[in-house]
């Protein structure tokens, strides 16, 4: 007998874009559509990114690293503790190594959105193993 | 001779992956309107040896640059960064970096208008 129950559809992963230049945002939003994210948000400091990703929780923030006020490198601690799940990928042409040693996994330079492209893909990939 | 085209054939290649020609229009306008001030900015702080201003502004401008893929702009903008983030005296600095750097910018405005135009100009021909 057929189950009643029907499988729920898969989440689609959300997405927050965090970097100073908007022509840099417009890039990444589209190349995290294409890999099928929500893009929830571009935001250009660090202290919005960081509400955000406390608001929201999204499965994944892009974030650079030089910014105004307040530097990406200060936000990933904060993040990591209230949002555990989030992964945090700096797209910086910025020294990366504070940030990574404060919980961010995945360093990907600016001017490559094929590389960008191939890392939200594994991301996706694995944020759809892991709800499963 | 002709020069070499200040933007990159691959990243470009790359941005047309993601979007038809409105889109890389938005990118090159979007980079054409958001250049001149933090340019001006730089150019006023090496003029006044204001280390942290000069060495920020050139951090944005090289990201936007390597962004859209004008990479020779990008290194220079790069070696400024870098000597303003260090010790040295801004007079210090290869008078020749600093030289070619409005060359540089020009070329890259020049680049994106002309790319902004083949973008609208294919707009219109696909209406």
């Amino acid at each position: 007998m057929a189950s009643s129950k029907s499988k729920a559809p898969p989440k689609t992963p959300t997405l927050v874009i965090c970097d100073d230049d908007r022509m840099t945002r417009q890039i990444f939003r589209s190349v995290a559509e294409r890999c099928g994210f929500e893009v929830l948000a571009g935001v250009d400091s660090a202290i919005e990114a960081l509400q955000l990703a406390t608001r929201f929780r999204p499965d994944v923030l892009l974030l650079d690293l030089s910014l105004p006020n307040m530097s990406g490198e200060d936000i990933v601690a904060p993040i990591r503790a209230v949002a555990p799940d989030c992964t945090i990928v700096i797209c910086s042409a910025y020294d990366p190594s504070a940030a990574i040693r404060n919980g961010a996994v995945y360093v990907v330079p600016k001017g490559s959105p094929e590389l960008l492209e191939s890392t939200l893909n594994d991301l996706r990939m694995q944020k759809a193993a892991v709800a499963v | 001779m002709d020069s070499p085209d200040p933007l990159d054939p691959e990243t470009l290649a790359q941005l047309r992956e993601l979007g038809d020609d409105a889109f890389i229009g938005e990118l090159a306008e979007m980079f054409l309107t958001d250049f001149d001030a933090p340019f001006n900015a730089l150019l006023d702080a090496v003029a006044a040896d204001d280390r942290e201003t000069a060495a920020s502004k050139a951090h944005f401008l090289k990201g936007s640059s390597m962004s859209i893929g004008l990479l020779t702009l990008s290194q220079t903008l790069a070696q400024i960064e870098q000597h303003f983030r260090g010790d040295a005296a801004a007079a210090d600095l290869d008078p020749g970096v600093l030289a070619q750097l409005p060359t540089q910018a020009d070329q890259a405005r020049m680049r994106l208008r002309m790319l902004l135009l083949e973008c609208e100009d294919s707009g219109i021909s696909g209406r």
